[in-house]
């Protein structure tokens, strides 16, 4: 279910309509609503206020069960983007990330029919992809910087010839890595706010399947849910910003 | 499998940095001191212990690893290696070991910092005679990140997230970016060559985030290769290939971290115990009794290596049926068919070779099929 939220495609790599999925979490949410935990039921609410650009009637339906907390605690996505109202004023315009993501889940459902558990493909992997396939990234959501300022930020051929064909040895020098890597680009994925395993993952299989680069992945801190969760807890509210920003 | 070619990996450029940059750089310019203290701090301690070993320190002179925040022994004779963080709380404890001049905590000292020493810090230092005085090397060397994997780092700060995002502009948000690119850019003397260098970061309009962090990013790293080309007398033709840093912030992507994750890793650590690379896990005895075990699971483990990203179901399928080959292999060809009525001394201690190496491979299986069997209860 989780995976259909994400990815507004079922198993079987059809579409699902927003209110379909709507009526999903609702049936979910109402069967013993209180033997549900509380987790469980917070992360779908995240998932859906998240994934489906919920019209405001149909929020406010879906978060009654929830404690006032927990209701405060899905507001605060808002710092991450993720804002309800935004959502109505844009009405019926697609969700490009969405997009992406169910068009990227069919592909694996496509390949290996057993990816049903695992159709959502972290956004970081297109990015990854996007950086090798083409020198030039969306202007419009990437920004760039360079050293030295006149460096274009081509990655060269160097990637693509294998670096053990020249290896000059340093020697005597204190330090200094094995002389391959120094022909070898780099590339650093950091993410501020915490890594998911997921993620983790991904850089993986994209640094096995990218060996002409040296991959390197990081974050603030390596988080599961319930740490993602906490952390957003403990985000201020919007009058608390407000607030704190007054006194300053 | 290519275990014998060369894999770069920035844990492994970690322990280099720390062995031979930090330890044997000591024993050259200082080549009548035969033995060294070790004094590091809370996160020092987890970047040495992540990836040197005990016996290598040993082998650069190091006899004692101490920790700066417990009240340790005194050697007024001896040389003492400090390194850590550039934190008021380290600083402080650092002042405080030469604070009595009766009794010194150590003779000379060798300052080596993980990060950037501000000035309001560097004063607070010199100002006490006691401690300068002693200080027979000051080194900022630049290692500030934790290493679990080999070519994984995070800073360990969980209130980042709550922080820079809820409270943009505020000077704790503030004082947190800067943190983190101070942190981020010790990636890169970690590197050893650099030159070139694209960094990349998303937008994000309404709270620029990873925009600023890029910036004082590139000022650090413009740093850092300045420092490298007063002291490189580097005789390379070529130049060291180009570097990109991409620096994303969480609002590129709300949604991945509340999903569940199916690969082996990611249920380990969302359902099971884990601390540090030590998990723990229950198993049932002869008598239906759950018991609790830890294991350690880390790269050295090759089922962990080969498995970890896999998924679940894929995971469960591969460990059994390597499971399956290795008592298949090994009962036609090793102990299951050695005649035991011709026992001679040689067939015995080969069996008992042999044995210590299968006992370890046995309870490997059987911890990974435990593991895997919890990871699918859930």
């Amino acid at each position: 279910m989780e995976q259909c939220l994400a990815t507004g495609i079922d198993g079987k790599g059809s579409d699902i309509t927003n209110s379909k999925l709507i009526a999903m979490i609702a049936t979910k949410l109402a069967g013993n609503s209180s033997k549900i935990d509380r987790n469980v039921k917070l992360r779908l609410l995240m998932i859906a206020s998240i994934a489906l650009e919920l019209q405001e009637r149909d929020r406010k339906a879906l978060v009654q069960s929830l404690s006032e907390e927990d209701k405060e605690l899905l507001t605060k996505l808002f710092w991450l983007g993720v804002d309800p109202a935004k959502f109505a004023a844009k009405k019926g315009k697609p969700n490009k990330k969405l997009e992406e993501a169910s068009s990227a889940a069919r592909e694996r459902l496509r390949i290996n029919i057993s990816a049903n558990l695992c159709r959502y493909t972290p956004i970081i992997e297109g990015i990854a992809n996007n950086i090798i396939t083409s020198d030039k990234l969306d202007a419009e959501s990437y920004g760039s910087l360079y050293i030295p300022n006149n460096y274009d930020g081509s990655l060269g051929q160097k990637g693509r010839v294998m670096a053990a064909t020249s290896s000059i040895k340093k020697g005597g020098k204190i330090g200094g890595g094995a002389s391959d890597d120094r022909l070898q680009p780099k590339i650093i994925f950091f993410i501020i706010g915490g890594m998911s395993g997921a993620e983790m993952r991904v850089m993986s299989e994209y640094a096995k399947n990218n060996q002409q680069f040296n991959v390197i992945a990081g974050s603030t801190a390596i988080m599961k849910s319930s740490d993602y969760i906490a952390g957003i807890s403990k985000m201020f509210t919007k009058a608390q910003y407000d607030e704190a920003k007054m006194k300053n | 499998m290519e275990s014998n070619k060369h894999r770069f990996s920035l844990r492994e450029n970690v322990r280099l940095r720390l062995l031979k940059d930090m330890l044997s750089g000591l024993k050259i310019n200082f080549p009548d001191v035969p033995n060294f203290i070790l004094v590091v701090d809370t996160l020092t301690t987890r970047i040495v212990s992540s990836c040197a070993k005990m016996i290598e320190l040993l082998e650069e002179g190091v006899v004692a690893l101490e920790r700066l925040d417990v009240t340790r022994k005194a050697f007024p004779r001896m040389h003492a290696i400090y390194f850590i963080t550039p934190t008021e709380s380290s600083i402080g404890s650092l002042i405080k070991d030469f604070s009595n001049p009766k009794e010194p905590q150590y003779g000379n000292i060798h300052l080596f910092f993980s990060n950037h020493v501000d000035n309001a810090l560097l004063d607070k230092m010199s100002k006490q005679r006691l401690l300068s005085e002693r200080v027979a090397t000051f080194k900022e060397i630049n290692i500030d990140f934790l290493c679990p994997d080999s070519n994984l780092f995070h800073f360990d700060m969980p209130d980042a997230l709550p922080v820079i995002f809820s409270k943009p502009d505020l000077p704790p948000s503030k004082k947190m970016e800067e943190a983190i690119a101070y942190k981020l850019s010790t990636i890169i003397p970690t590197l050893f060559d650099y030159e070139k260098f694209h960094i990349i970061y998303n937008k994000n309009a309404a709270n620029p985030v990873s925009e600023r962090v890029a910036k004082i990013l590139k000022e650090r790293v413009n740093r850092f290769i300045e420092l490298k080309k007063k002291q490189d007398e580097d005789v390379n033709d070529e130049p060291p290939a180009p570097i990109k840093i991409v620096v994303l912030d969480r609002s590129f992507d709300p949604l991945t971290p509340i999903l569940h994750d199916y690969s082996y890793q990611s249920m380990v650590t969302e359902f099971l115990e884990l601390k540090g690379d030590m998990v723990e896990y229950e198993t049932e005895d002869a008598s239906g009794k759950k018991i609790k075990n830890t294991a350690t699971l880390s790269d050295e483990d090759d089922l962990w290596a080969k498995y970890k990203h896999e998924f679940i179901g894929h995971a469960v399928m591969n460990v059994s049926r390597e499971f399956e080959e290795f008592v298949a292999n090994n009962k036609s060809s090793q102990v299951g068919s050695m005649d035991m009525s011709q026992l001679d001394l040689k067939t015995m201690s080969d069996i008992i070779k042999k044995m210590p190496m299968y006992k370890e491979l046995m309870a490997k299986y059987t911890l990974h099929m435990n593991l895997l069997e919890q990871c699918k209860q859930v």
